[in-house]
Order: structure tokens, then C-alpha cells, then sequence
């Protein structure tokens, strides 16, 4: 294998890294944010729902 | 006289191929309803644009530059972004992101169903493509085509032909690209878990607030994925505000079928046969195939990771729901619960987890272009 494929794969390797990590903690991040929204200001007509009809 | 059969004297072999390529890509539009707001107009402007001296291109005749149409909405569209990201305002306008408040874990699909971007941008690196070229080929496996072309634009130019083209043929092959990749990743009986929720309402302030916040937050650590977040979320908070009626109206249909069409057409305009008949185009074709397949791959093995953990366990196929093909995927999934049990609905949980790949696919397009330099 080349050298500059090498090289280049690596930062593809680390771009990976990074980028799933800092993707799975921004929704991480939303995930929080979402429910404390939702929990601060709460819908109404809270209604239970069979899983299938 | 001579000047009247120009065109057949300088057509090349590779010029009529590419019209060729032109009429199957508007075939599939009308015949086979392939994502046709954006494959018919690629498909005709790949055909003006492999006419012999075409005047929608820009022309040099007698040492005067003669500017084309397309080259003007290339420059002005492309070039400057404006193009993919008044669609993401559109886009914006039409998620409803109230099923996700309903079972929020499912937020995290849409990081886990982006896998196949980075195996993609893996491979294309190891088929010696450079870094930039390699990140913009992965980010056809966000299933979403103006974050594709909004990425290729700034990361790859000279791909945004094939790019645009792969990105949106797979959106519109998910039903034959993710059953078979579901089935060998889950037994029949993951595949009939059912799922319960509920189905309260969520209140204005909430959807009001959440697509603020969510701009605010990713632009705070990621600023240069605030323009495409940034704009998804102005389209939704037009939706929600409840006073912008008309406004959230037109940025669904008008606006989005107006940039659809501008943006197809422009598209084409990269579609010349010098630069889309090269070997690499085939390596774009075969690798975004491949992100779409890790994609769904990353979805069900990331459900699951989780159900290994969770009580009440998910039903994996939803996972392969985070992709951001909306509501494409959510149909094939529900589909495929009803074909191996008619009485499991899973259609709401599959739209949850889609809506949350819409987010999911925007941020990885962000993501890639603050990391990759």
C-alpha cells in the first residue's frame, strides 16, 4: 500500500473517531435537552396509546 | 451552412454516451418514480449540457467569453451554497419533530445510522482518494442530498456530478437496499418485538424552543455546522411558531419544489462527459452503495448494543430507521414489521428514529467539515 494512502486512511481513521464520537454526544446532548423541555413545559392531553390496534 | 451541422460534427462518442446517461436517469424518474423532483432535471440537463457548444455553458466564440445559464445558476447556487441550504429551510418546514419527543432515545439512531459516511470516506481514502475527496464521497451515505452537494461544493467540485447522482439513486433504492441488510443482521424473533408508547401531546413552547436551542448548542461547539443545522432548524421554527401559516406553507411546497428544480438542473451542469466519465465515478457509485449498506448495518447493531441493556427492548429494525431518507425509510421498516407479524405497527417509532437521522445526517455533514482540513 502506498505511503500516502496510508496516511491519508489514518486521518480517515481518526476523522471516524472523532466524528462518530462528537455525533453520539451532540444527540446525547439533544437527548437531555429534549426531555428537560419537554419536562419544563409539559403537553396536555396526556393520552395512553395500545401498541397495535 | 457549415455552421447548421456543427453539433454532429463535433459530437463525440462519450458526449452521446452521457446523453444516454441523461434518458436513464429520466426514465427512472417517470417510469420508475426514482426520486423524480430531482433525476429528471439532472437527467435533461445532463443532456443540454453534452450538446456540442452548448449555450447553456459558458463559451469562448471569437476570443469572446459568452456566459451560459447554468454556469450563471452554478456560480450563483452552488458555489455560494445558497441552493442546498434553501432547501434545508424547506426541509426544516415539513419535520415535525414531536414523535421524537415521545420516545427520545430514539435521538440516538440518528448518530448511530451515520456509520456508513465514515466507512465510506474510509474506503474511498484506501482507493487513494485524497482526504477531502474521500469525506465528501462518505457524505453520500447521509442519505440526504443537499447535505451531499452542500459538502462536495465546499470539499470536492470536480465530484459533484457523480456525487448528487449516487446520493439521491440510493435514497431512492432504500426499499431494495435495506430489507436484505436487516434480515442478515436480525433473527425473526428481534424482528417481531413490539414497541409501546404513548401519544400525548407536546406542547407549543417545547417545539417552539427545541430547534433555538438545538441551533444554539451545536453552533456553540461546532460553529461551522451552524449554517446547514442553522438553517434546517429556522425552516422548522417557521413550522412551529404557529403565526408564520403561509410562510411555512410556501417554504414546503413552493419553495421546495422551486430550489428542487434550480438545484437539479444546476446539478447537470457538472454532468459534461470529461468529467463524468472517469473511473473514479465508478468508485463513487460502488462506495456510496456501501455507506448506505454500513448505515443500515450501524442502525440495527447499535439497537442492538442497547437492547442489551434496556428492559423494554427495541425492535432493531427501527434502528435501521435513523438514515435520513424521510419517510422512505420509515415505510420500509413498518413495512417489513407487518410482513413478519400484520399486528406490529412500528411505523411511529420508525419515523421517530428518521426524523432523528434528518438531525443526525445535518450534523455529520457539519461534523465532517470541521474535522476534516
Amino acid at each position: 500500500m502506498p505511503e500516502t494512502v496510508m496516511r491519508i486512511f489514518k486521518q480517515a481513521l481518526a476523522v471516524t473517531g472523532k466524528g462518530m464520537l462528537a455525533l453520539f454526544a451532540f444527540m446525547f446532548l439533544f437527548f437531555i435537552l429534549l426531555v428537560l423541555v419537554d419536562r419544563i413545559f409539559p403537553g396536555k392531553n396526556t393520552e395512553s396509546e395500545s401498541p397495535a390496534p | 451552412m457549415e455552421g447548421l451541422f456543427i453539433g454532429f460534427t463535433a459530437i463525440t462518442w462519450k458526449q452521446l454516451l452521457m446523453m444516454a446517461v441523461g434518458g436513464g436517469l429520466i426514465y427512472l424518474a417517470i417510469k420508475k418514480e426514482y426520486e423524480p423532483a430531482l433525476l429528471l432535471p439532472i437527467g435533461f440537463g445532463t443532456i443540454l449540457v453534452n450538446i456540442p457548444y452548448s449555450s447553456v455553458l459558458d463559451q469562448v466564440e471569437g476570443g469572446r467569453q459568452i456566459v451560459g445559464a447554468l454556469s450563471i445558476f452554478f456560480r450563483a447556487g452552488i458555489l455560494t451554497e445558497i441552493f442546498p441550504l434553501l432547501i434545508f429551510i424547506a426541509i426544516g418546514a415539513m419535520i415535525d419533530f414531536s414523535p421524537l419527543f415521545r420516545k427520545p432515545i430514539l435521538l440516538l439512531f440518528g448518530a448511530a445510522a451515520q456509520f456508513g459516511i465514515f466507512f465510506a470516506m474510509m474506503a474511498a481514502a484506501l482507493f487513494g482518494f485524497g482526504l477531502k475527496e474521500a469525506a465528501a464521497i462518505g457524505v453520500i451515505g447521509s442519505a440526504d442530498g443537499p447535505t451531499s452537494i452542500y459538502v462536495a461544493s465546499r470539499f470536492a467540485r470536480n465530484l459533484l456530478g457523480p456525487i448528487s447522482v449516487a446520493a439521491y439513486s440510493y435514497m431512492a433504492l432504500v426499499p431494495i437496499i435495506q430489507p436484505p441488510v436487516i434480515k442478515l443482521l436480525t433473527s425473526r424473533r428481534e424482528r417481531l418485538i413490539r414497541m409501546d408508547g404513548s401519544q400525548r401531546k407536546i406542547s407549543q413552547t417545547t417545539l417552539v424552543l427545541f430547534p433555538i436551542l438545538v441551533t444554539v448548542l451545536t453552533g456553540m461547539f461546532a460553529p461551522t455546522a451552524v449554517a446547514l443545522i442553522g438553517f434546517l432548524m429556522f425552516g422548522n421554527l417557521v413550522r412551529e411558531c404557529g403565526v408564520l401559516k403561509k410562510l411555512s406553507l410556501a417554504a414546503q411546497n413552493e419553495l421546495a419544489s422551486l430550489v428542487t428544480l434550480l438545484l437539479g438542473i444546476t446539478i447537470a451542469s457538472t454532468m459534461t462527459a470529461e468529467r463524468f466519465l472517469q473511473v473514479s465515478t465508478l468508485f463513487i457509485i460502488g462506495l456510496g452503495l456501501c455507506a448506505f449498506i454500513f448505515d443500515t448495518a450501524g442502525g440495527v447493531l447499535f439497537a442492538k448494543l442497547l437492547n442489551l441493556f434496556l428492559k423494554k427492548k427495541i425492535n432493531p429494525m427501527i434502528g435501521a430507521a435513523g438514515i435520513s431518507a424521510f419517510p422512505m425509510s420509515a415505510r420500509v421498516i413498518h413495512t417489513m414489521g407487518l410482513k413478519e407479524d400484520p399486528s406490529n405497527y412500528l411505523l411511529m417509532y420508525a419515523v421517530s428514529a428518521n426524523v432523528s437521522g434528518q438531525i443526525g445526517s445535518v450534523l455529520a455533514g457539519g461534523l465532517i467539515l470541521a474535522l476534516v482540513h
